[in-house]
């Protein structure tokens, strides 16, 4: 059993102390990195909360629950950010990102205290695909809450696609590497090809990847 | 296997026309076209993940949410495409016909919450209904006013709403995995409703 409230304890403390000794912009960086460790931290709760519900599996809670959760629970720092603070574009943007990252190490640091650090290559494909997963869900929604939150008629459903898309990559990479053989490799290179697509495709239509 | 080839059919033809209307919107910059690609970017995404789950796994997905929430944004942007693209004078019109369509969602609403969620079904219906509302009231007003593209438009989002009910209804009486079940007629209808919104989308924008 891993006790992850107790990692994330552990991981918060010392970032709270050094809140107090460091300027304004510095706390909010560390405030959204607390918020996505927080995000991985219900998200875990939540999740089996509903496999206990419907009586899934550790496959269909993976391929069906985790993903819509754990997107959900990223997005929601986001939205009261956007909503409360409406902040400069290129800003937020930054911030999605800033979570997005901070669930992928937290989840990773509790998947090494569970499984260990002995395999080098394995962890480089955990570290470049499920962290490269989380880091470009969060980038696609960010891109797209920029556009979108832009015109009132686009947010509602603006919101909901991006979710939609962002929940269905994560899923589909759960799905694939739960297939195992060939088509699991195709899952570990996913994410990383999904990265330098998205990346080309901001830069080619000249759109921000955050700020500069 | 019917299955696979129906949501491999309707996966490539909302990626064909998520295509086209992504082009479309780039090309001529209207706001229409835009909303229509993510109508259909939605659609695709829902559509690739329940055929990927299919085939990986041989089961559809017992718990839908991953596709269910595609979906559903893909409606919210259907109707919005049904009010953005209206001109003032039909956003105000009424008619006490449009009814019709909240009271069918309604009935539907109550009879499908027999088989599923609560919540999802008055979602989906709520959704269905409001976009059936407008799209009567705009199809009276524009039969009225002799804009054919535009009641063209309406008749075939009423069609697409007509055949997903229907769809629905066949998938909760469920007869066997062959071409023999009526909701693969009405999937493989779907795609056609698809296309044909397409269609009415260009005539009724391109002018």
């Amino acid at each position: 059993m891993t006790y992850i409230d107790h990692i994330y304890a552990c991981m918060a403390a010392p970032m709270l102390v050094g809140m107090l000794f460091t300027g304004r912009r510095w706390r909010t960086d560390v405030l959204f990195v607390l918020a996505g460790m927080t995000a991985c931290l219900l998200s875990a709760y939540i999740n089996s909360f509903f496999a206990g519900v419907y009586s899934a599996d550790l496959d269909t809670a993976a391929a069906e629950i985790a993903p819509v959760v754990e997107e959900v629970m990223k997005l929601l720092p986001l939205l009261f950010y956007l909503l409360v603070f409406e902040p400069e574009r290129a800003r937020a943007q930054t911030e999605a990102i800033v979570i997005a990252v901070s669930f992928a190490t937290f989840e990773n640091i509790c998947w090494l205290v569970e499984n260990g650090a002995e395999q080098l290559d394995f962890l480089l494909l955990r570290g470049f695909g499920t962290g490269a997963m989380h880091v470009v869900c969060g980038a696609v929604v960010a891109a797209g809450l920029m556009y979108t939150w832009r015109s009132t008629w686009l947010r509602l459903a603006g919101t909901a696609g991006l979710l939609g898309a962002a929940v269905t990559f994560h899923a589909m990479y759960n799905l694939l590497l739960s297939a195992g053989g060939a088509v699991q490799i195709v899952g570990y290179v996913l994410p990383i090809a999904a990265a330098a697509l998205e990346f080309t495709v901001l830069k080619l239509l000249r759109l921000p990847t955050g700020e500069s | 296997m019917i299955e696979i080839i129906d949501n491999a059919v309707q996966l490539a033809v909302t990626l064909v026309c998520a295509g086209i209307s992504g082009t479309l919107a780039l090309r001529q910059r209207k706001q229409a076209y835009t909303i229509l690609a993510c109508y259909y970017g939605a659609l695709t995404m829902g559509i690739l993940y329940w055929l990927v789950y299919d085939l990986i796994t041989s089961y559809t997905p017992k718990i839908f949410y991953v596709s269910d929430l595609c979906w559903m944004a893909s409606y919210l942007f259907l109707l919005m495409l049904v009010t953005a693209t209206a001109s003032q004078e039909e956003r105000t019109f009424r008619h006490p016909a449009a009814w019709i369509s909240p009271v069918i969602s309604t009935a539907l609403t109550l009879f499908y919450c027999q088989w599923g969620d609560w919540l999802e079904n008055i979602i989906w219906c709520g959704l269905m209904g409001a976009t059936g509302w407008f799209s009567i009231s705009g199809f009276i007003w524009a039969t009225r006013r002799k804009k054919t593209a535009r009641r063209n438009f309406h008749l075939a989002v009423l069609f697409l709403i007509a055949v997903e009910y229907c769809l629905w209804t066949a998938s909760c009486f469920w007869v066997s995995d062959t071409l023999a079940n009526p909701y693969f007629w009405f999937d493989f209808g779907l795609s056609g409703a698809a296309v044909l919104l397409l269609i009415a989308t260009e005539r009724a924008v391109g002018k």
